[in-house]
């Protein structure tokens, strides 16, 4: 029986899971090369345009930017006058204060003039009920709305009360703590209007805002993250969208466009039922959605991805934090799968239902749950005294260097791209991180990732937690020092009275 | 199995005994290493690379721009140019682009200042700025351009001839506004406009492809800047079997207020393209086309939401009384929430009434209504 047992055991190991690593192995390299040639298309049609040209022309389409705000006092204003200063002809920004318990609401009133307004809020898309909807009595706020809501425990349950509100036909939504640059707008809508099918989602590159310099809501100096953790998370945000997202766009099989960073479709949105406020990956999961009713609705469409650096956020920089989010996107890409499984591997569904969706179950999702399993057998082995260490050396360094070979690569694309460090030394400083993230950062991943599944397969409750924010280089005394006035306000008031 | 077969043949003999499976890691380990060196290497020099370029370009953008700033302001404090001006000012950046800096880079460089410069400046200037150009043997550089393979250079190219080069003849561009490539071809198209002023728009008599709304921009753009360009009546490509042709048609009619194109513009109402229907509709609006809004009305029931939405701000626009009772009628049927708080915009637009007044008019509304009625009145929201 233990024969049996060790000869299974050896077959799947020593064959099988090898056959699966390389075969995910494959699948990256092939993401490489796709990648590259959309990057490529991207900068060949980009390369004479003046995208500025949209500034002037009375039929560049309106967009609503929506970023829900929960408890973000330490910087909302200088969040808010970063999105009021976006280039575009025709835009509003909609604030949405998720129930917020600091002095996130007050702080808008006071520095933005708010009044309440006779809004008429038609709820298309059902959320927590909506308290008040504000608008700036100085004119210079004109495209400002703010909406004071009842916290619906996510951000979905928020942004579905900022399209709910929204007044253009194209809404992009973003977090109120990023920093987006000032053409976001221009290059996002782009899609929408130079694609011959119906584009009905557009990303962009997410960036690391922690250890950049930033006045007034606007960065002003890109830098390497100096931590240990964003460093790394920097190293991944490249290589996750500059080689996946823009792979699968390529073949327009995109099935994420981050929550931090999305324009979309507004008819489809509503029309697929608008963000789910019980998933913990709404993003993923709209899209899917969009996707799924796309496709049962057989209208040719497009969800696209632009390799350009449109948007800064602030990543956790402490293992908790970081623990806890990483929890939540596994089990927000967990619960995508279920609740969407029929669309895995059904026809119906196109290239995306037979490709991209079974790839994120059986690499994406599966891959960490089978490398413990691998990790698991390694101890049995050793344990049991039969491992084979040259063998195992080999196995590990062939996984340590494709892994380090995929990375590097994505930096170059990211040369490629952008240039975005201003210095060679920063460059090559993310190179060097790239030999170390296996060591240091990957496990971490690997067992939030575990995590994340136990939660999912136990139904154990997962709360959002609040991203905490330590404001950015340069700007933290002044945001001390705003909320140190609206609370001195609200202290001269109560004392009137 | 090729790597098997590759790793029999390199590897020392060692792992000749080894299984395939340990073959094969270390023929992906080795190329793994190979292409991360060469990566790193590709990333290392390409920033030396590219520093040595910005230091290049940095230095000869800043000779040319204070160059051209120096004769522009010359230019301007003139008025009038002389050859020999011109000629100096050639001689000027000669220097600089051929003796100083033999390279691409710094000609292209110098178009685009020189680009730049023209789009910012008027009459004589402007002229002397193209002149300048030619002189500077550039236009052959740019011309050049159309004949490589690269169709982003070639349009390129082409944008640059049609801002510099407005004697230079139209047919050089021509072959290029059928071009598969759409980018190319629009850029070819907006180029033909800017050069074949007497017949500009011969092009859309033949154009089969779809004028995505991007062109459309940049076409719409070109046109609209051409003071020179004779400007026809677009009503006759109102009948194409091109809808963005027709959409596209529709938003010059607006622009140049075309109002001869009104009944054909009727006509449209019942075009098969919901697209196209909508922008008719807009346009007799914007138009004030007042014998189209009894006609919208009869047709209303047939539309679209989105066209119906569209009729309740043409009638606005058109702002005729009796168009109020209608405007009501949908404000109280409440089927739509949208369409019923644009027809209670149009209704409070066209009839001038008060909050008050409407409140006392419409006395059996519902809390949803009477939501709307404050919304169209809130001015802090209709700034």
């Amino acid at each position: 029986m233990e024969i049996h047992f060790q000869y299974y055991l050896h077959l799947i190991y020593d064959r099988l899971i090898f056959f699966y690593s390389v075969l995910i192995m494959l699948s990256y390299l092939t993401l490489l090369v796709l990648s590259i040639f959309e990057i490529k298309k991207y900068l060949k049609r980009n390369s004479y345009i003046d995208h500025k040209l949209l500034l002037s022309s009375p039929y560049a389409p309106g967009i609503s930017v929506l970023a829900p705000a929960y408890n973000e006092a330490a910087t909302i204003d200088y969040n808010v006058h970063s999105l009021l200063s976006l280039d575009y002809p025709s835009f509003e920004v909609i604030i949405i204060n998720d129930g917020s318990t600091d002095e996130t609401l007050e702080i808008l009133i006071d520095k933005y003039q708010l009044e309440p307004v006779a809004f008429a809020y038609y709820e298309q898309i059902i959320t927590q009920p909506v308290k008040q909807l504000f608008k700036s009595s100085n004119s210079v706020y004109f495209r400002l709305l703010v909406i004071d809501k009842e916290n619906g425990g996510s951000k979905a349950d928020a942004s579905n009360a900022g399209i709910n509100a929204a007044l253009y036909p194209i809404f992009l939504c973003t977090d109120v703590d990023c920093i987006l640059r000032r053409d976001t707008l221009l290059k996002m809508v782009k899609p929408f209007i130079e694609e011959k099918v119906k584009v009905i989602a557009t990303g962009a590159v997410i960036r690391i805002v922690n250890s950049c310099e930033v006045e007034s809501g606007v960065l002003t100096k890109v830098k390497i993250p100096a931590k240990f953790l964003p460093l790394f998370q920097e190293l991944e945000y490249v290589r996750a969208f500059l080689v996946g997202r823009m792979a699968w766009s390529k073949v327009n099989a995109l099935l994420l466009v981050s929550g931090g960073l999305g324009m979309f479709d507004k008819k489809t949105v509503i029309a697929a039922g608008g963000y789910d406020h019980a998933s913990f990956g709404e993003d993923m999961e709209l899209v899917t959605r969009m996707r799924g009713y796309m496709e049962r609705q057989k209208t040719p469409y497009a969800v696209r991805y632009i390799p350009e650096s449109l948007c800064w956020t602030e990543v956790p920089d402490n293992i908790r934090v970081f623990g806890s989010q990483r929890t939540r996107w596994t089990k927000g890409l967990a619960q995508n799968l279920w609740i969407h499984k029929k669309m895995i591997f059904n026809p119906r569904y196109g290239r995306f239902g037979m490709i991209a969706l079974p790839y994120w179950l059986l690499f994406e999702w599966f891959a960490p749950i089978i490398e413990f399993t691998g990790i698991l057998y390694y101890i049995y082995l050793i344990i049991t005294h039969s491992i084979n260490w040259d063998f195992a050396i080999i196995l590990l360094a062939f996984v340590y260097t494709f892994s380090v070979m995929l990375t590097v690569t994505a930096v170059l694309w990211d040369e490629i791209t952008q240039k975005q460090y201003a210095s060679k030394t920063e460059v090559m400083k993310l190179c060097t991180a790239a030999f170390f993230e296996p060591f240091l950062y990957h496990p971490l991943a690997l067992f939030f990732s575990l995590r994340g599944n136990y939660f999912f397969f136990t139904g154990k409750k997962l709360h959002w937690g609040n991203m905490i924010r330590t404001g950015f280089a340069g700007s933290k005394n002044l945001i001390n020092a705003t909320v140190r006035r609206v609370k001195s306000r609200k202290k001269k008031k109560h004392e009137k009275r | 199995m090729l790597f098997y077969i590759l790793g029999i043949w390199i590897l020392p003999d060692i792992f000749k005994a080894y299984p395939t499976i340990i073959i094969v890691a270390v023929m992906v380990i080795g190329l793994s290493i190979l292409a991360s060196i060469i990566v790193y290497l590709i990333i290392f020099f390409g920033r030396v690379r590219a520093s040595y370029i910005d230091l290049k370009t940095t230095k000869a953008r800043k000779l040319i721009s204070d160059k051209l700033n120096h004769y522009l302001f010359f230019m301007e404090s003139v008025g009038n140019v002389t050859r020999d001006d011109l000629r100096r000012v050639a001689k000027e950046l000669n220097k600089i682009t051929v003796l100083k800096f033999k390279s691409r880079l710094v000609r292209q460089l110098l178009i685009d200042q020189l680009v730049y410069f023209k789009k910012n400046f008027t009459a004589q200037t402007s002229i002397a700025l193209s002149k300048l150009y030619q002189n500077l043997g550039l236009k052959e550089f740019s011309f050049n351009k159309l004949h490589t393979n690269s169709w982003e250079v070639k349009a390129q190219g082409i944008a640059e001839l049609r801002e510099m080069a407005p004697i230079m003849s139209a047919t050089e561009i021509l072959p290029y506004t059928n071009s598969s490539n759409d980018d190319l071809r629009v850029e070819a198209q907006a180029a033909y406009m800017w050069l074949n002023t007497a017949d500009p728009f011969s092009f859309l008599n033949n154009t089969s492809e779809i004028l995505v709304e991007w062109h459309q921009i940049i076409l719409f753009d070109m046109i609209t800047k051409n003071e020179e360009i004779i400007i026809p009546s677009f009503n006759k490509w109102l009948n194409s079997s091109n809808s963005s042709i027709i959409v596209f048609c529709i938003k010059l009619i607006i622009y140049y207020k075309q109002r001869n194109a009104i009944p054909s513009l009727i006509q449209l109402l019942d075009h098969s393209d919901i697209n196209v229907q909508n922008r008719a509709i807009n346009a007799l609006g914007k138009l004030e086309a007042v014998s189209a809004g009894p006609i919208m009305i009869a047709h209303y029931s047939t539309f679209s939401k989105s066209c119906k939405l569209e009729v309740l701000k043409a009638l606005r626009r058109i702002n005729r009384k009796t168009s109020i009772k209608f405007l009501r009628a949908e404000f109280l049927k409440i089927d739509n929430f949208y369409i019923a708080k644009c027809a209670m915009y149009s209704v409070v637009a066209i009839s001038g009434y008060t909050r008050a007044q409407l409140l006392a008019d419409l006395p059996e509304i519902n809390a949803e209504q009477k939501a709307i009625i404050n919304h169209c009145f809130d001015k802090l929201i209709n700034i």
